[in-house]
């Protein structure tokens, strides 16, 4: 056997892999006479050790918790039965005390704000069905829109994307003229989530009534709810709408495209 | 293997059984990628594609089976395809042969190396062994590496990197040997071998 006839069969050599005997035995005697092939086969097995401490190191390697969390979200989302879907103790986990605080402070600003726009003449009138006033505020920077609505328990959503199904349109409050068909901006092309739950750890009153307030958030909020989110636009504003008790605090979320 | 009433309770959305099978192969697939491509975020991204394969109604619904070996080779072969079109894509199937004189570290790599420093000075060494090696294997042409990543790397067995890469037995091991020579070339002058320990080897074989 020469150096090259040799060099074939290093590999299973260097690893104790089994091998044909008469080669074996060749392999051997050319390895006593040869120092090169010696050492090439010593270079082998270093790397074999190398490579197993690359192994070692690489165990603890995984892909991070956002993966896993977004993963979720896309099970919930896809998932045929909607009884399984992300319930208030599926939340439990959920580190949402810094956006629930944070959207309660964008609530209260947009609520002052509001105030203090009726003050100049707004007004919202509470006493028919569905009232919509939409103002131009700059309170959450950017537009801001108030309906106060009944809250009607309404089926469960599936937790995908879909396009806003409120067909009917809206009418001002005016209980004495007939009403006047409004829609307001863009409404017909929103694409809405669902209503997402901010506080599902805590037991609250049941929500009688409240406001719809549209709010400016960053994209980054859609993370915490398990959507993916480009972290080059995690700073680019996206509308909502959070829903406020009358205890004003915020309830749910929903976000808009 | 994956049963079919587990399969039955990931598609009816449970999170339990899915979860169990998302963190016994999700590390492998992280891993697979990150050497196959040096690239963190790829490495993610690929992670959760492969999930999201198995998650999607209609996507991948009759995509495994018994009769397709292990549910790990599986989802490795289903990454391997993700992950050589996103390299394609890149234009970059031999993506670092000319930058090994430089350190290319991904984040947790960077992280790692950072938190050693103050480790003796053998594991210095040995570290910078380590990522000599990460970044020789990341050089290799793709067919060498992904051949020495599923094998030496991962420790599977050669029927089933045969099984992932679609070939034979014999060209997995020709794959092997001609991988690991290549990286013995590269990284010649970054193990040196002294002449007892060659020794030492040839008693063993002997």
């Amino acid at each position: 056997m020469n150096c090259d006839q040799v060099l074939s069969h290093l590999t299973e050599l260097a690893l104790r892999e089994p091998m044909d005997a008469v080669r074996q035995t060749e392999c051997q005697a050319h390895l006593v006479a040869c120092s090169n092939c010696r050492h090439r086969l010593a270079e082998i097995e270093s790397l074999q050790r190398t490579l197993r401490q690359v192994a070692e190191a690489d165990r603890r390697l995984e892909a991070s918790p956002g993966v896993e969390q977004r993963l979720l979200a896309a099970l919930r989302a896809e998932s045929p039965d909607l009884k399984v879907r992300p319930g208030i103790a599926g939340w439990g986990s959920f580190p949402l005390w810094r956006l629930v605080a944070g959207l309660l402070l964008v609530a209260g600003l947009a609520l002052s704000y509001l105030g203090y726009q009726s003050k100049l003449g707004w007004q919202i009138d509470t006493g028919t069905e569905r009232t919509v006033v939409a103002t131009s505020g700059t309170a959450v920077e950017g537009e801001t829109t108030v309906e106060t609505v009944p809250v009607v328990r309404q089926p469960r959503h599936t937790g995908q994307v879909a396009r806003d199904s409120r067909s009917r349109p809206r009418v001002l409050a005016d209980s004495k003229s007939r009403p006047v068909p409004v829609v307001t901006r863009d409404e017909a092309e929103e694409v809405l989530t669902d209503y997402l739950p901010l506080n599902p750890g805590q037991r609250l009153h049941p929500l009688e009534r409240g406001q719809l307030i549209r709010v400016t958030v960053p994209r980054s909020t859609l993370g915490s709810f398990g959507f993916p989110v480009n972290p080059e636009m995690a700073m680019t504003p996206v509308k909502a709408d959070l829903v406020v008790g009358e205890d004003g605090l915020a309830r749910a979320i929903r976000f808009i495209k | 293997m994956i049963d079919e009433q587990r399969w039955k309770e990931i598609r009816a959305g449970r999170e339990e059984p899915f979860l169990e099978l998302y963190h016994e192969h999700q590390g492998g697939i992280f891993r697979f990628t990150l050497r196959m491509a040096g690239d963190e975020a790829m490495a993610e991204d690929v992670v959760q594609e492969v999930f999201l394969c198995l998650i999607r109604p209609g996507v991948d619904q009759t995509g495994y089976g018994p009769q397709r070996g292990s549910l790990a080779s599986y989802l490795c072969g289903v990454a391997r395809n993700m992950v050589r079109a996103r390299l394609r894509a890149r234009g970059r199937l031999h993506p670092l042969a000319d930058q090994e004189d430089g350190k290319n570290f991904t984040n947790r790599e960077q992280r790692e190396w950072e938190c050693d420093l103050a480790t003796p000075h053998d594991d210095l060494i040995r570290r910078e062994t380590i990522d000599s090696v990460r970044q020789a294997v990341l050089a290799l042409p793709e067919h060498y590496r992904e051949a020495i990543i599923l094998c030496d790397l991962h420790e599977m067995s050669y029927q089933e990197v045969a099984q992932i890469l679609g070939c034979s037995l014999g060209t997995v091991r020709s794959r092997l040997h001609r991988g690991r020579l290549l990286l013995l070339d590269r990284l010649r002058g970054e193990m040196p071998v002294t002449q007892s320990e060659a020794e030492r080897s040839v008693k063993e074989v002997i």
